[in-house]
């Protein structure tokens, strides 16, 4: 808590100092002598033409104009003629006389648009693009006004899945592009500026635009770590001409979208009471868990989730940043800080803060050289109660808890907890958030490279680009003793830290050549690439100590208090790579490319330790063929393209191939002496090699009536040659607890999908209209795996829950596998009905001969008489069939309005609030639609306890599953901006103010909080990927907030 | 010009790019070894012999203790009832329909586990450099072997004929069937042969403390005799290709006259929670009649057993709460004679020590009104008066004795009563933990050492001792049949404070049916999960299909 309010002192003294430089330009600017002219400069459909150079004539004053086709000029004099020029259009010029403001036309010369598009190791132009990729700029990521740059990304990429692990501050992503392909891992490699690294350090504000390399052919070219796709992540720049300086900032308060409703203590009681009784009919008024008298006395007793929320959480940003330069050299720079409450929290121990630097600088030495860094500082400090899976789950506890146990107790026993009267087992959940979630995680992370970019000749360029990551991460944790249930207590004080460094470095070296030969041009490309990391980590853990400051470790051997003290270093990781691409176009009209990398990887045993990734692809623009000159009134450019690539992945963990041996759990003890004990903890396979995504993608890019643009994709994504741990028999001496299974390459999984996206931009007078539909339909099918079946974990739902989710050949990946159900039993009779009659010895007999009325009608769907393992059978997939998303915006004079909308559908969420193994759990209000007698109801069950035998809810089945499509409207934004009224004579460019709202409203039939639901793999403290195939679970998901925020943009 | 210093440049960038050495991408790891070049030094071979006794430190709901005692004639499955009543499955011999069949699956895992480790150790001790040492060198050589024996011999009294493996199989090496049981146990022999000749050797009381926890000549011959006489009775067979009832007498005999080992004096005194019940003295879990045991420790191997076998949310000084599994049939109870201090030592009778047992209703499965004492885990307001400490769940670690003298004891008279010299030696054998049992009332010996009796007497010291289940087996010599009486248990007035609603999960009844074990052989299922890895090499034991 101390060190939290030292960091707050630290931010608002970063803060105040950010409006006082802020103010100390509006002031200096003010009194600048020379005129600015600031304007747009547009094509003739109105889009903003970015990097359009604009100088003043006869003069190298002047610069580039930005993504939005903005400049800034300084003039000396109305005289001052200014020059506008892009390749592919006609230069302008024109005279500056008294404007200060001004838009620029520019008309096209016979070419359509050159947008520009980044490639792996360089850029192109997006017609003559054959691959799949797509790109948002940092106007559609600005609009969102979001924390994290992946939700900004929700709904604007067709193809690819991002959900938020949970709504908690600071969360991660999971992203999959084209579906899921690997059990190891299907986050893209992102690259920032070159530099493979992580989104979580990055601020939205300092990004300039993204690509994303969906196809095998674009990402092959980065080979061995491609084949999850790639995400291309560039950072805004420094632009020649007059400094800008910008400062964004938002203030937002949020709410819990959706609430569950929980029983009260009267229905809690009531619903318990009858529970028991369906159980044991017999059982007596005096052995009953609550007598009639205390019903009665109840109210609706402890509302914990009301507790635990935080009304009207608050959430801030500052962005400050400075941009501009001069032809030699550039800059840019940024400072920013976002802070974010949980809006369910308890002693603010959720919670999230980030701090971000940002320095780029671009030099052009010498007429041939040029030379430039990058480099950013995030930190990042967050606190987080306990959320995913079962174990510690804080909202599966609050939903679970007893509403008759008070927050606080009359007595002084349990610390003064309220306690349960109940069951002296059940724990008062908020004491458990009191007591416990006390870890403080911190996060420093340094991104940066040097480059250099030597004009050899014309036409061959060379560039070597050093980066890379320096990353620290360290956690404390405390617990106290306490005791504020039978099976809840801590009676030795506990304290826990860890530290950890990891160094990563990557070296690229790119040659060049460019060369037109007629209207044939070829641009070829080779170059090399080494990566290497070194970690450092230590934690240790001491327990019995002055419960009210930290313990100081010192000599460790003669301190028996601690308990734990680990480590592990080392070097590894290690790649070098070879590459090389081949661009061939004729008159742009016919294209081709082919690209080919070699990748080294550390990660493989020297039988398989190199892999060879190649791709090509076509393109043909159709709409420059004479044959089509009929078809140019309204098709003003048609491009057809395909591709197929190969890419790799590698397993998670270094030295899989290797049979290490371990010393962890394996010692015993002799005489008095602990000996230390070592044996195998693997099998080896020094013949692993690299799983293989191979792609084909057939698409087409249009424009036609000048407005509207069109691109389409179908692709076929086949993973193969998995790496996955393989079960082999326990004589082979693998128990799977000290000993795991040798990972083996076996594993196949198809995704086919087709994507469109639809743009729509025109401008009505004043008037602009921006509209972008996007939809995406993946098909995920498993072909092959190791004896068919990868059986998912058991007790995911709760402690002894059966397996719920499976791998198997024919089926998508992670299925949920469970027994179909037929509604319920209404009468004795109906039980009696169903039965099963033996063909061979004639003979009937029920097939539910434990159900009572009231109980859930299994299928059998093997026909063979009884409800047993082999009726189960597929009952929902977790994995989103479409994706899609609708983006509207449009401004009319200074007002700005933008609507973005962001669906999924076809997926099925698995629900499990309550712990079937503690029998005492709180219900949702839904169980009063239970069944209660004949014609009440045909999906709740009567309300049992645990151990009854027709096992209603214990048999996992399509009772626990539900549809997970949603249509959400993920931000709603209203802006205006002031330069255009009552700043217009002031040196602002933009003095924008908005209100926004972000989640404002989920359509969906799931009734839990959120279906945005993250469960699924997580890594575990040893770096093992657990639960490497489950995905859409909601055992308490921490549900993302509604966000209403208010914010000023502001540059001058 | 230009160019040149252009050219120059890019060249100078070049050499450092591929100055890039060729090893780049070979890594090992910083903070382990691998198996190709970790054994070189004795205390390699140390650490690595350690990790074979380290397995029998895994403890699981399904320990072979708890198995056979469940199956055997002295224990209800007990536990939570809504547990699903996978106890009570050992008790029925039935499939496991809710565990997929697979409720055995730890036992085996655990110790064909255990067979790998010993296996690696006998494979790569080859690569250590035993020079002058050569006499550790066998020591060690005869542990691993104990071990490998113990885990084949553990395995086949529960699953009947398995795979004996005398190497690591190599990943993509066929899976190798059943070994017929004459091999089988022939080869277990062997390697018990080779430990008595090669362990550690000194008595009892002459052993350095250090050495505490190996396995000794002792343990060895004592095994012996234990797998002799399973196998002669189980599989109704004089000799075990040779080895007759005279070698596993003899072994005996050494153990008896040259091991240093003797009875201490109070029964009770043997086990702590025992011990602090009659306010005796606690022996210790180094003691006289400790000839091999489990060597628990306090914050790691958690004896699963301790914490399931005390009283369910009951927590009465000096026994600490547990799970109630493992409820002790009345039977039991009925059958020591009154005098018989053992009765109170091994039994916790609730009505008769007048105490509370506080269960939340219908939470205890199958309540008999008798727990167990022996491996009970103290109170938290009994730990600092006896050894112990921490979570109740985490931290019992009293060692658990594998070979105890009055087994030896008891195998001797029988063995001895085999082998015909049933003369004063049988007799001198069993009279001496008669005597104990009786506080050295010695009316209460036995005239003569007969099998009934000395049956008998194994029945009463040996209670939670892995021990009963299996002498009800071996005495069976092959005619199954006579488990139906034996294991039959249908008493519902014994079972008076069970929930008896018609309604209840049938698994907290109390009624078994002996006859369920007959076309089983007594031997357990084999878990589904591993006969589907093993490709139907191995078939399921008979009466589980």
């Amino acid at each position: 808590m101390k060190q939290k309010v030292r960091y707050r002192a630290l931010y608002q003294l970063i803060a105040k100092s950010m409006l006082v430089l802020l103010f100390s330009f509006v002031f200096f600017n003010s009194y600048s002598q020379e005129r600015v002219v600031t304007g747009v400069v547009l094509d003739e459909s109105n889009t903003p033409i970015p990097g359009a150079s604009v100088i003043i004539k006869g003069t190298t004053t002047g610069g580039l104009s930005d993504i939005d086709g903005k400049f800034s000029l300084k003039v000396p004099g109305s005289e001052s003629i200014i020059v506008i020029s892009y390749v592919g259009y006609e230069t302008q010029e024109i005279s500056a006389g008294q404007q200060t403001s001004i838009n620029i036309t520019l008309k096209e010369k016979a070419t359509e648009l050159d947008q520009i598009v980044v490639v792996g190791y360089g850029v192109q132009k997006k017609k003559l693009v054959t691959g799949a990729t797509v790109q948002v700029s940092d106007k559609d990521i600005d609009k969102n006004h979001v924390t994290r740059i992946e939700s900004a990304l929700q709904g604007i990429t067709p193809g690819m899945v991002i959900v938020k692990q949970n709504g908690q501050p600071g969360s991660d992503y999971n992203i999959n592009i084209r579906g899921l392909g690997s059990p190891n891992g299907n986050t893209p490699l992102v690259l920032i500026d070159g530099v493979p690294g992580s989104l979580n350090t990055l601020n939205p504000e300092d990004i300039e635009r993204v690509d994303v390399l969906k196809d095998a052919a674009s990402a092959a070219i980065y080979g061995s770590r491609g084949g999850a796709g790639v995400i291309l992540v560039t950072m805004k720049k420094g632009k020649s001409g007059e400094a800008v300086v910008s400062f964004d900032s938002y203030f937002g308060v949020s709410n819990l979208a959706k609430k569950v409703d929980l029983l009260n203590a009267k229905q809690y009681a009531t619903i318990l009471n009858e529970a028991q009784l369906n159980q044991f009919p017999k059982t007596t008024p005096d052995k009953m868990h609550f007598s009639q008298k205390t019903i009665d006395t109840l109210g609706a007793g402890t509302d914990w989730l009301g507790i635990v929320t935080n009304k009207n959480a608050p959430s801030r940003n500052y962005h400050l940043g400075i941009n501009g330069g001069n032809d030699k050299t550039s800059y840019n720079m940024s400072l920013s800080y976002t802070s974010e409450e949980g809006i369910l929290d308890y002693e603010n121990k959720s919670d999230y803060e980030r701090l971000g630097l940002v320095l780029n600088t671009n030099h052009k030495v010498k007429s041939y050289l040029k030379i430039g860094e990058n480099v950013s500082y995030t930190h990042r400090s967050s606190k987080a109660l306990g959320n995913g899976n079962m174990y510690g789950n804080f909202l599966f506890n609050i939903l679970s808890a007893n509403p008759i146990i008070p927050l606080h107790g009359p007595t002084p026993y349990y610390n003064g907890f309220g306690v349960s009267t109940l069951d002296s087992n059940q724990t008062n959940p908020v004491a458990g958030l009191h007591y416990n979630n006390n870890a403080i995680t911190n996060n420093d992370d340094i991104i940066g490279d040097v480059y250099a970019e030597i004009q050899i000749t014309k036409g061959l360029k060379f560039r070597s680009d050093f980066g890379g990551t320096l990353g620290f991460k360290t956690t404390q944790d405390h617990t106290d003793t306490f005791q504020i249930s039978g099976s809840a207590y801590q009676t030795i004080p506990d304290f826990k830290q860890s530290m950890e460094r990891n160094f990563f470095y990557n070296f690229d070296n790119v040659l060049t050549w460019e060369k037109d030969f007629g209207k044939h041009n070829v641009v070829l490309m080779v170059g090399t690439n080494a990566q290497d990391n070194w970690f450092f980590k230590v934690d240790d853990e001491v327990q019995g100590f002055q419960s009210n400051v930290a313990p100081v470790l010192t000599n460790v051997t003669t301190l028996d208090t601690v308990i734990k003290v680990n480590g592990d270093y080392g070097k590894g990781d290690s790649r070098y790579s070879y590459f090389g691409r081949l661009d061939y176009n004729y008159d742009q009209k016919y294209m081709a490319t082919g690209t080919l990398r070699r990748d080294v990887s550390s990660r493989f045993g020297p039988n398989n330790r190199v892999g060879y990734f190649p791709s090509v692809s076509a393109g043909w623009a159709i709409s420059k063929e004479s044959f089509m000159e009929p078809m140019n009134s309204w098709l003003d450019f048609f491009k057809l393209r395909a591709s197929w690539g190969k890419n790799g992945t590698e397993p998670t963990i270094p030295y899989r191939y290797l049979a290490t041996v371990a010393s962890s759990s394996r010692y015993y003890t002799f005489g008095g002496t602990k000996q230390t004990g070592t044996s195998p903890d693997k099998m080896a396979n020094p013949n692993l090699k690299w799983e293989a995504q191979t792609q084909t993608d057939i698409g087409f890019d249009s424009k036609f009536l000048k407005n509207f643009s069109f691109s389409f994709d179908w692709y076929n994504k086949t993973a193969t040659d998995w790496i996955v741990p393989k079960p082999v028999a326990g004589i082979f001496g693998i128990e799977g607890i000290s000993t795991t299974n040798p990972f083996v390459n076996g594993g196949d999984v198809i995704n086919k999908g087709v994507e469109f996206e639809l743009d729509y931009a025109k401008r009505f007078g004043d008037f602009d209209l921006d509209v972008k539909a996007s939809f995406a339909y993946n098909k995920n099918k498993v072909t092959n795996v190791p004896d068919s079946l990868i059986r998912g974990s058991i007790s995911v739902l709760y402690n002894g829950s059966e397996e719920l989710y499976r791998v198997q050949e024919g089926y998508p990946l992670g299925y949920f596998w469970g027994y179909k159900t037929n509604g319920i039993f209404q009468d004795t009779a109906q039980i009696n009905h169903y039965t099963y009659t033996n063909p061979a010895t004639g003979k009937t007999k029920l097939i539910q001969p434990g159900a009572k009325p009231g109980d859930v009608i299994f299928q059998d769907l093997n026909h063979d008489g009884k409800i047993d393992q082999l009726d189960k059978t597929q009952i929902g997939d977790p994995n989103p069939h479409y994706v899609y998303g609708l983006n509207i915006g449009t401004s009319y004079k200074g007002f700005d309005f933008s609507v973005n909308l962001q669906g999924v559908a076809g997926n099925s969420i698995v629900q499990s609030y309550r712990s079937l193994d503690a029998q005492l759990s709180n219900y949702t209000t839904e169980i009063l639609g239970r069944w209660t007698g004949p014609g009440t109801s045909n999906r709740i069950p009567r309300v049992t306890e645990n151990g009854e035998a027709n096992k209603n809810w214990r048999n996992f089945s399509d009772l626990s599953v539900q549809d997970g499509s949603y249509l959400r409207v993920k931000s709603v934004s209203l802006g205006y901006d002031l330069k255009r009224s009552i700043l217009k004579n002031t040196p602002v460019q933009q003095f924008r103010i908005y209100i926004s709202a972000i989640n404002l409203l989920t359509f969906t039939k799931y009734n839990g909080f959120d279906p945005e639901i993250g469960y699924g793999s997580s890594y575990d403290s040893n770096g093992n990927l657990v639960d490497a195939y489950a995905s859409g679970i909601d055992l308490g998901n921490y549900p993302s907030a509604r966000t209403y925020m208010i914010g000023i943009n502001l540059k001058f | 010009m230009k160019i040149m210093k252009r050219i120059l440049l890019f060249i100078i960038i070049v050499l450092s790019v591929i100055g890039c050495k060729k090893d780049f991408a070979d890594r090992l790891p910083t903070t382990s070894n691998i198996v190709e070049n970790f054994y070189k030094t004795p205390n390699d071979a140390l650490q690595a012999l350690t990790a074979i006794y380290n397995m029998n430190l895994r403890d699981d709901w399904w320990s072979s203790i708890i198995v056979s005692e469940i199956a055997s004639d002295n224990c209800a499955g007990g536990g939570g009832s809504t547990d699903g009543g996978g106890y009570q499955l050992y008790d029925r011999a039935v499939q496991q329909p809710d565990a997929g069949g697979n409720a055995s699956l730890y036992l085996w895992k655990t110790y064909y586990g255990g067979i790998y480790r010993a296996n690696v150790y006998l494979q790569s001790e080859k690569n250590v450099d035993w020079t002058g040492k050569e006499a550790l060198r066998a020591q060690y050589i005869g542990e691993a072997r104990f071990l490998r024996a113990y885990f084949h011999f553990y395995l086949t009294r529960l699953f009947g004929e398995i795979p004996f493996l005398d190497h690591p199989l190599a990943p993509n090496e066929p899976i190798p069937g059943r070994t017929p049981a004459e091999d089988l146990y022939a080869k277990i022999i062997a390697d018990l042969k080779y430990s008595a000749t090669y362990c550690l050797s000194q008595p009892y009381g002459a052993m350095k403390l250090d050495n505490w926890g190996h396995a000794t000549k002792w343990a060895a011959e004592a095994m012996l005799a234990r797998v002799y006489l399973f196998y002669s009775g189980y599989y109704n067979k004089p000799d075990i290709k040779g080895f007759t009832a005279i070698n596993a007498r003899d072994a005996i005999d050494t153990v008896y006259n040259l091991s240093g080992h003797v009875l201490v004096d109070t029964f009770a005194s043997l086990w702590i929670v025992p011990a602090a019940s009659q306010h005796k003295t606690y022996a210790g879990e180094i003691n006289s009649e400790v000839v091999w045991s489990i060597r628990y420790m306090s914050g790691g191997g958690l004896d699963t057993y301790q914490r399931m076998v005390g009283p369910r949310n009951t927590n009465v000084d000096p026994y600490g709460q547990g799970w109630g599994a493992c409820t002790v049939l009345p039977t039991l109870w009925r059958a020591y004679d009154t005098a018989d201090l053992r009765r109170y030592a091994t039994i916790l009778d609730w009505a008769g020590e007048g105490k509370t047992y506080k269960y939340v209703t219908n939470t205890q499965a199958q309540y008999t009104g008798y727990n167990l004492k022996k491996y009970e885990n103290l109170s938290e307001n009994s730990k600092p008066v006896f050894p112990g400490s921490g979570d109740w769940q985490t931290n019992n670690a009293e060692d658990f004795i594998v070979i105890r003298f009055a087994d030896v004891l008891l195998m001797g008279a029988e063995l001895h009563v085999i082998t015909g010299d049933n003369g004063t030696t049988a007799l001198t054998y069993l009279n001496k933990v008669r005597t104990r049992a009786f506080g050295g009332d010695i009316s209460h010996n036995y005239a003569t050492a007969t099998i009934d009796n000395i049956m008998n007497e194994r029945r009463l010291e040996l209670v939670f001792e892995d021990s009963r289940y299996w002498d009800i087996l071996r005495s069976c010599k092959g005619d199954f049949t006579k488990l139906v009486s034996i294991l039959t248990y249908h008493d519902p007035n014994d079972a008076a404070n069970f929930a008896t609603d018609a309604n209840s999960a049938e698994t907290n009844y109390l009624n078994v049916d002996g006859n369920n074990f007959v076309d089983k052989k007594g031997l357990f299922q084999l878990p589904q999960s591993e006969l589907d890895l093993m490709k139907g090499v191995i078939k399921q034991n008979p009466g589980y299909n």
